[in-house]
């Protein structure tokens, strides 16, 4: 074919097909100018018969151009600032000139968006930190935690034996490894000041199993004798001076000695999901050793009573219900061995290591992100309000641009070159608002939350800030963009006002948002507050206001049981009493929310009813008085008593003798464990709440302090006194050494503080709600406030005259401040309803108070309609201040 | 003569191929298929425009002002090279002369036979 042949062609069939398809390649101007040339040159190296080889040339030859053309477009726009794709920078440039015509908007616009990705930010940082990070061991996700419960307990955390251990070991070969571990607090007796440490009793095969490398010699072997330790590189530093000689030295605990054989590296952390809260750091390790008062606790069989925990791993491909299907089996073993695994509803379960870590929290953890979402959604609103107010200003600007050609898409992209600005600001500085708050949050973060002390505002966090940026950029860009859309020249350049009245219901309908989205916090800080105060009320069954503790742990090297560790339970006892300001002082093990105890018990004699599982407790008889816990009936413990009796709760005396006296009846019990003993209950005393005022009671034993005393395991010191908390600790310091110099006074505090820590949770959640309802009610008024003000300014005119015309000014005001709180009303009552919606997820977190409860919504309803009917009243009061002569001058 | 330092940047250098449609141009005036034909005779098949290249330096240069289209050339557009598009010739031939001056005085070429 000639080029002269093509002739009748129409502009749209340019030469063959792939002419056509290359030719898109290039810019519009080229392709409308050119393609008619294009595909006759084509055509004419065709016609003279070009093969394949040059097609294929000419194809190569013709997307080359179109790249190079594109390119070469490309940057000269960027360069000259014109063509579609006007760089960045320059609407980046422009946004900054914009912005800064109206600093106190853009100062106001980047806050409310700092407080909003800030508050999120650290929020996720704790989330991202304590739920979403893999554990630091090697075996990392196919760690599990292999539980034991018993029924009668809530909580269920139970330890197991390990004559049981062994036996689960044997029969869950879906486990690569099943170690076990024990913790107890010892007493480190070398030289210097004793010092209380937290002791792991671990298998031999357990550090191996979590894949640590020691820092320095090696890990325990399972031939090593009894008396082998590992130390933490913690007290390595602190204690051993950090002396690189240290393998092969010994150690005394408890006043035996332990022989060192490696030192862990100091970036290890064991955490074990425990009933109180995370496993606290241990200090020494040792293996396995028979040394303990109850006999061999990692031999005996125990019903599922014991001192150990267990942590596994999965066998490859093996899922975790296989494990749990052998774990099932293996209870029904020992079940078919004892009766009494039966009877007390023992069961083991099989968890994801991490999981079963953060499960308690994890529900915590995400409300508190809902929750801050919503403040990041109000203070997007806000801004997008904002700058639709200014978007307003600028309608005039906008309509002359699109009057003079400019693309609607060049206006959008200049009001979203102005979010992104802004949001990039507001997370820069959002992102110093995280840094502190995840600097303060430790602090009064409950202690029960794992691995807290990791999070940090890391990479992580600073590209989730970044994501929240640009996620708010579109956010608070979309509406002006839309608005800007649909701004019609003509009208807004003939009747600037009329164009600006349009998109008060998008503005409307912003704050009637943020309303709502506050008054949800609102209720929900509300209903935790209610809830906390219904805690405080809760009468703990004792007097913790005054109380001091601390605890002590006597050696079985120095001491005998029970007679020698029962007369130095009164020895302390008494010398603590005789301090100056010490009003009184007592013993017992444990205190009220200061760990747990139990075991079960029955009626007296042989067949007596079980009665299930109850909370021990030894004590002399000076704790009742010292914690102000009441006797109700019979007396105390006295000298010269039998070991078998008992002192009993009122729960306790119900649910064995309901409807008659307990005292003089007997009751089965074994708080030593091994052999069960009957005791005769001489009295009957109040109830306490163990560990958590929220729980109902579970009743108590007690008993006598002076013939059921132990060693090498602690007994809590109480006194009661009215000097400041903390003032009376080198005073106990010292008593307690003049009675033995060996002997450390651990973890002194106020009982008050201790049970402040059962509510700590609470009251975390509490507080931070409590911020983002306050953040997101001032942003929601000042949300409002900018909306009124705003229209209140546009309307200046029409209320001129309408004051001009003699209407009163009171009427004016009244008229502006009912449409604020109509739009506030609308919020409110949406507001309601979501609070409604949502209240259920609050439900685990409240005591005695209704997710729906009627007084705290009205409340929150209140205070958001007050604080509206503020924010509108301060600019109605303006306009009708309005100088009617001065606005008609003005036109 | 020495040779100076060229003050352009290597991207405002005349292409080979922009160079061959000029001196094409230069000879008379041509429609796009005939430039193509005739660089090809004037190289000896040693250079053979492809669409793509040819009508991207027709487009730039037509824009630059280095060429003009003639009027009334029907469907088949006509080129004629500018006064403008001669010096900016001429410039590049001076350049590549003393190019080849420098490169004959320091005898790296071969003697003309």
């Amino acid at each position: 074919m000639s080029a002269g042949g093509s002739g009748g062609r129409g502009r749209g069939e340019a030469g063959p097909w792939w002419v056509r398809v290359l030719l898109r390649l290039y810019p519009r101007d080229f392709r409308d100018a050119r393609s008619e040339e294009v595909a006759e040159f084509v055509s004419c190296e065709l016609g003279r018969g070009a093969g394949l080889a040059r097609r294929v040339a000419m194809a190569a030859d013709l997307a080359r151009g179109g790249v190079r053309m594109r390119m070469r477009s490309w940057r000269e726009a960027t360069r000259t600032g014109e063509g579609w794709t006007m760089g960045l920078a320059n609407d980046v440039r422009a946004a900054v000139r914009g912005l800064m015509q109206a600093p106190g908007l853009a100062l106001v616009v980047v806050t409310t968006l700092a407080l909003g990705i800030g508050l999120n930010t650290a929020v996720f940082s704790v989330v991202d930190g304590v739920l979403l990070r893999p554990l630091d061991h090697a075996a990392e996700g196919r760690l599990v935690y292999v539980q034991a419960a018993r029924d009668a307990e809530e909580n269920a955390d139970a330890l197991i034996s390990g004559g049981d251990w062994t036996v689960l070991r044997e029969r869950m070969d879906a486990l690569s490894a099943l170690e076990a571990i024990g913790s107890i607090r010892q007493t480190l007796t070398d030289a210097g000041l004793p010092r209380q440490v937290e002791v792991g009793w671990v298998s031999p095969g357990f550090l191996p199993m979590l894949g640590v490398r020691p820092a320095l010699g090696r890990l325990f072997r399972p031939d090593d004798p009894p008396g082998t330790a590992v130390l933490s590189h913690t007290l390595w530093q602190e204690h051993l001076g950090a002396d690189p000689e240290v393998v092969g030295r010994t150690v005394g605990l408890d006043g035996f000695s332990y022989t060192v054989v490696g030192v862990l590296p100091a970036a290890f952390r064991l955490e074990l999901p425990t009933r109180g809260g995370p496993l606290p750091d241990i200090d020494i390790w040792k293996n396995p050793d028979t040394y303990w008062q109850n006999g061999d606790i990692w031999n005996e069989r125990g019903a599922g009573f014991g001192m150990l925990r267990m942590v596994g791993v999965l066998a490859p491909d093996t899922p975790l219900a296989a494990a749990q299907a052998q774990a099932d089996g293996a209870v029904a073993v020992l079940a078919a061995q004892d009766a009494e695994y039966e009877t007390t509803g023992f069961r083991v379960t099989v968890h994801d290591l991490r999981e079963r870590l953060v499960a308690e929290v994890r529900p915590t953890l995400l409300l508190l992100m809902g929750a801050v979402g919503f403040v990041l959604l109000i203070a997007c609103a806000n801004a997008a309000n904002l700058l639709l107010v200014r978007g307003h200003g600028r309608v005039r600007e906008v309509a002359v641009r699109v009057a003079l050609g400019g693309s609607r898409w060049r206006i959008a992209r200049l009001l979203l070159a102005e979010s992104l600005v802004l949001a990039v600001a507001g997370s820069a500085l959002g992102l110093g608002v995280a840094a502190a708050m995840v600097g303060v949050m430790p602090w009064f973060a409950p202690g029960d939350i794992p691995r807290l002390d990791s999070v940090a505002l890391d990479p992580r966090a600073v590209a989730f800030a970044v994501l929240a940026a640009l996620g708010t950029t579109f956010v608070v860009g979309l509406a002006p963009v839309l608005h800007a859309a649909r701004t019609e020249p003509a009208a807004a350049l003939g009747n600037a006002r009329a164009g600006a009245g349009s998109g008060g219901r998008l503005r409307d309908g912003l704050v009637v948002v943020q309303v709502a989205l506050s008054l949800v916090l609102l209720v929900g800080a509300g209903l935790m507050m209610s809830s906390l105060a219904r805690v405080s009320r809760v009468d703990p069954g004792f007097d913790a206001h005054g109380l001091f503790t601390f605890a002590v742990s006597i050696p079985s090297t120095d001491y005998d049981w029970p007679d020698e560790a029962g007369r130095y339970y009164r020895d302390v006892q008494e010398r603590v009493a005789a301090l100056p300001g010490v009003d009184a002082a007592g013993v017992v093990w444990p205190m009220p929310f200061g760990g747990g105890w139990g075991g079960d018990w029955q009626l007296g004699g042989d067949g007596g009813r079980s009665l299930g599982v109850v909370p021990y407790y030894l004590a002399t008889e000076e704790y009742f008085p010292t914690a102000g816990v009441p006797l109700e009936a019979g007396r105390l413990f006295r000298e010269g008593d039998p070991r078998e009796v008992v002192v009993i709760s009122e729960e306790a005396a119900r649910r064995a003798f309901p409807g008659e006296s307990a005292l003089g009846r007997r009751v089965r019990a074994n708080p030593w464990g091994g052999q069960a003993v009957d005791f005769e209950v001489i009295g009957v005393v109040g109830d306490v709440r163990q560990s958590d005022p929220r729980e109902p009671t579970r009743g108590g034993l007690y008993f006598d302090a002076r013939t059921w005393s132990w060693v090498d395991w602690e007994v809590h010191v109480l006194a009661r006194t009215a000097l400041p908390a903390g003032t009376l600790v080198p005073a106990l310091r010292q008593a307690v050494a003049e009675l033995d110099a060996n002997v450390p006074v651990a973890r002194p505090e106020a009982m008050e503080a201790r049970v402040a820590e059962a509510t700590a949770t609470a009251r975390f959640v509490l507080s931070l709600l409590g911020v983002f309802a306050v953040a997101a009610g001032l942003l929601a008024v000042v949300g409002l406030y900018g909306v009124v003000s705003y229209t209140v300014g546009q309307r200046r005119r029409e209320l001129g005259i309408r004051l001009a015309l003699g209407s009163a000014r009171r009427g004016i005001e009244g008229m502006v401040v009912r449409r604020g709180v109509l739009v506030a009303g609308l919020g409110v009552l949406l507001g309601t309803g979501v609070a409604l919606l949502l209240g259920g997820i609050l439900e685990a977190w409240l005591f005695e108070v209704r997710p729906g409860d009627p007084l705290t919504l009205v409340a929150a309803a209140a205070a958001m309609a007050a604080a509206a009917a503020l924010a509108s009243w301060v600019p109605a009061r303006r306009a009708a201040r309005t100088d009617p002569v001065e606005v008609l001058k003005a036109e | 003569m020495s040779p100076t330092p060229d003050p352009r940047s290597p991207r405002d250098l005349l292409t080979p191929a922009a160079l061959h449609i000029l001196l094409s141009l230069s000879q008379q005036d041509l429609h796009g298929y005939g430039i193509k034909a005739a660089v090809e005779e004037r190289t000896e098949g040693r250079l053979v425009l492809g669409p793509g290249t040819l009508y991207e330096g027709i487009h730039r240069m037509h824009e630059d002002g280095w060429i003009e289209e003639l009027a009334g050339g029907g469907r088949k557009r006509v080129y004629r090279i500018t006064d403008r598009g001669r010096s900016v010739l001429r410039e590049e031939l001076g350049r590549l002369e003393r190019i080849v001056d420098f490169a004959r005085a320091a005898d790296l070429l071969e003697r003309p036979v």
